[in-house]
């Protein structure tokens, strides 16, 4: 059986969400990178290429793999004044 | 060695006379400090039914319980007074160095009493407090007053100023209180009761220290955060130019997700709360042409030039508020703008922007400097000011006021420069000008009932620039607030994003992912989260927090740990909640006495969308927002019709002794 990785997802909801599972986690293949992730939510091309994502609040590349129990955060956007 | 000094200042402005008076240390664990210290005072000490604009009226200005304890973003101030917009309880709050410089004197709130026969302003430092004459001031602006008061106050130290401007010194309603040269204590017309009152500015040149309980476990947790903080960044190749495609995507979209708050820590250190400008149009947010329009009015050819990067074009340098790590802040060069007249301002915030860009149709950014100089330094509130350009424009659109009312001015959606002389003449309060300076609501009652249609407002005040119909948090917040209009108190967002059910028992846990549609349901669980958004806030005022603090998430802003590292007391998110429903209750309760009908604080029929939007990302919403109140009300204990608190409620939080005048 194919092994794979569970990372908590945190991303807007302008995503694709349907990757999520009810608690927040995105089951990958073992050796997915971030690219891997972002292209299941449906990032769009110009927002994958930023860099805008972090691993364990460190900043990632898109082609840095995901290990099981990373937490991964995509961009958020709050309104305020 | 609790964080606050047990003391309160008390000016006489009538009299002259000073003094002080001690408070237990029961009121702060009852109430905390700022917000709630005021509704204490404040709640005991106006007389019913009095004229804010009178001697009865008490004007405060509260520091926070964490503010100088060596916590984190804790560095905010209130002012509280009785409202003359809304005619109930009014308090504005502002970030800068005004907080600290009150507890540094020595006390944690001063509060002004009676109107002064000539204009004065009070200066204070280790060595006492006196009033000073100021007619040489009255009438010179913010800025200008701030720089000559510090020349003419020379301490060891700069001394910190909260003053007011030509607007508050004439009376418009919709003046605000300005510190560190622009930053506003701008709501609820607190400029207006501090002009009438004859009371120019307050200067604190304090230096005295701020003990705390357990300093050592402060510093760790304020450590912890700044870490986080720090970390916290956007990749510099991230452009303003794609923030509307997420505003597009938004839009589209029929879920809402938990999101990480050090992502909106970014978010703010990168451009500050002008990240939202061309977010919010595109997505609904942003209310376009006085409530009425959507981005089909105002679209990407317009909104464009709202880009964050491109005001961070002028940007010269940054600008935190005290003891803050985010920094959302920033000094703008507007040399070159319009008659060059002035020099810097502070980065203009989404509000102003919306206010000044969307709402009246406008799309010209460097009137949008302009403004916001001009409004800074005339200390007038910029998103009442911009609702009431926005509602005199559609009403000189539908031929209720003409240009014989405005002595020629055309004033046409987005014509910037019939904006900026209309807004000359609201501070000065000449012809049409006179009119408007008091608000909306008080323009329409003027006008007559065919005005009232375009005066947009919850309770006379002019609502923050976030369309309910997107947030309905943010539209029942509106409604339900003692100060009514109020888009700070929360919003489904800012619940998501604070994860305070990790916290409080009560607080309903929110999925990784849900359908929208499910924020707009009338329940017990939406009813309950806005009741965490209140007591929460009211938490965040009491202490000094700023709003944008809790967006990073309570799981890394520890604001309950600091309380307890702070003061030594014991106490849980759920006790510290619990002040904070107490803290609105005596707000509300405030508002009763001062025979306010809380059902008339019900937003304007077009922010509710009682006849909904024809176009754009809200077409077709419609708040439910009457059955909304009552279960806000029912949740909080308040009686479901009437929005009064039951006697219960009150005996529960132990509030009826205060209410009765007895001292607790
Ligand atoms: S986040 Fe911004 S508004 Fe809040 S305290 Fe910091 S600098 Fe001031």
């Amino acid at each position: 059986m194919e092994r794979s990785v569970r990372v908590k997802v945190f991303a807007p909801a302008f995503l694709h969400l349907s990757a999520l599972d009810d608690e927040g986690y995105v089951t990958l293949p073992e050796g997915a990178d971030v690219q891997t992730l972002l292209k299941a939510l449906h990032m769009p091309m110009p927002l994958r290429h930023i860099g805008c994502c972090t691993v364990n609040a460190v900043r990632a590349k898109l082609k840095d793999t995901l290990k099981d129990g990373d937490t991964v955060s995509i961009l958020a956007l709050a309104a305020g004044g | 060695m609790k964080g606050y000094c047990g003391k309160i200042l008390i000016v006489n402005l009538s009299t002259g006379e000073i003094g002080s008076e001690a408070i237990g240390d029961d009121i702060y664990e009852m109430l905390l400090s700022g917000v709630g210290l005021g509704a204490y005072y404040l709640y005991r000490h106006i007389p019913a039914m009095a004229d804010p604009l009178g001697p009865d009226n008490i004007l405060g200005f509260t520091s926070g319980l964490l503010t100088g304890s060596g916590s984190l973003v804790t560095g905010r101030w209130m002012v509280v007074c009785k409202s003359p917009l809304t005619g109930g309880w009014g308090d504005a709050n502002c970030g800068g160095t005004f907080s600290p410089a009150i507890k540094r004197c020595g006390y944690d709130a001063l509060f002004f009493k009676g109107i002064s026969a000539q204009p004065v302003y009070l200066y204070m430092d280790n060595h006492g407090a006196s009033l000073r004459d100021a007619a040489h001031l009255w009438g010179i602006d913010t800025v200008e007053s701030e720089s000559l008061l510090r020349n003419e106050c020379k301490a060891q130290k700069k001394p910190s100023v909260a003053v007011i401007g030509p607007a508050g010194e004439n009376g418009a309603l919709i003046s605000g209180i300005s510190n560190d040269s622009g930053r506003m204590a701008a709501r609820s017309g607190v400029g207006a009761v501090m002009g009438s009152k004859k009371l120019k500015a307050v200067v604190l040149a304090g230096s005295r220290r701020i003990a705390v309980h357990d300093s050592a476990r402060v510093k760790a947790i304020s450590k912890a955060y700044a870490i986080k903080i720090k970390k916290a960044a956007l990749p510099k190749i991230m452009k303003g130019w794609m923030l509307p495609l997420m505003g597009k995507m938004m839009a589209g979209s029929k879920n809402n997700a938990l999101m990480d708050g050090l992502a909106v820590a970014a978010m703010n250190k990168k451009w500050g709360t002008i990240a939202n400008n061309t977010v919010g149009v595109p997505n609904g947010d942003s209310p376009i042409k006085n409530w009425g329009g959507s981005v089909k009015d105002y679209g990407w050819g317009k909104y464009r030039h709202l880009n964050p990067d491109r005001i961070l074009r002028r940007h010269t340098k940054p600008y935190a508020c005290y003891a803050c790590p985010i920094g959302c802040g920033g000094i703008s060069a507007i040399q070159d703008v319009r008659d060059g007249r002035f020099k810097h301002t502070h980065k203009p915030e989404y509000e102003t922007c919306a206010a000044f860009g969307g709402l009246i149709l406008n799309s010209d950014l460097d009137a949008i400097f302009y403004i916001n100089e001009l409004l800074n330094r005339a200390g007038m509130d910029t998103i009442s000011a911009g609702g009431v350009v926005a509602f005199a424009m559609e009403c000189f659109q539908n031929g209720i006021i003409t240009k014989a009312d405005t002595a020629g001015l055309e004033l046409s959606w987005g014509n910037a420069d019939a904006v900026i002389e209309l807004l000359r003449r609201m501070i000065q309060r000449r012809g049409i000008g006179d009119l408007l300076a008091d608000g909306v609501k008080k323009a329409a009652e003027k006008i007559g009932a065919i005005a009232q249609p375009y005066a947009v407002h919850a309770g006379g005040q002019e609502p923050g620039m976030h369309d309910g119909k997107m947030d309905p948090l943010t539209g029942l917040h509106f409604s339900v607030e003692p100060t009514p209009g109020r888009h700070t108190i929360g919003a489904v967002v800012n619940y998501n994003l604070s994860r305070i059910w990790e916290f409080v028992s009560w607080a309903p846990k929110v999925p990784a992912k849900y359908p929208k549609d499910k924020d707009y349901a009338v329940n017990e669980e939406n009813a309950r989260k806005a009741k965490a958004n209140s007591c929460l806030k009211m938490i965040l005022d009491g202490a000094g927090g700023c709003l944008f603090a809790v967006l990073t998430g309570l799981n890394h802003w520890k604001i309950f740990d600091w309380l307890n590292a702070t003061t030594g007391w014991d106490k849980t998110p759920d006790d510290y909640m619990q002040i904070g429903m107490r803290i609105q209750t005596l707000r509300q309760m405030f508002n009763i006495k001062h025979g306010i009908d809380p059902k008339t604080f019900k937003m304007h029929d077009r922010m509710s969308g009682k006849t909904p939007l024809k176009e754009g990302p809200l077409a077709g919403i419609a708040l439910a927002i009457e059955p909304s109140m009552q279960s806000y009300w029912k949740e909080l204990g308040w009686d479901e019709n009437s929005g009064i608190p039951t006697q219960q409620a009150l005996d529960h939080l132990q509030l009826t002794p205060l209410l009765n005048g007895e001292v607790f």
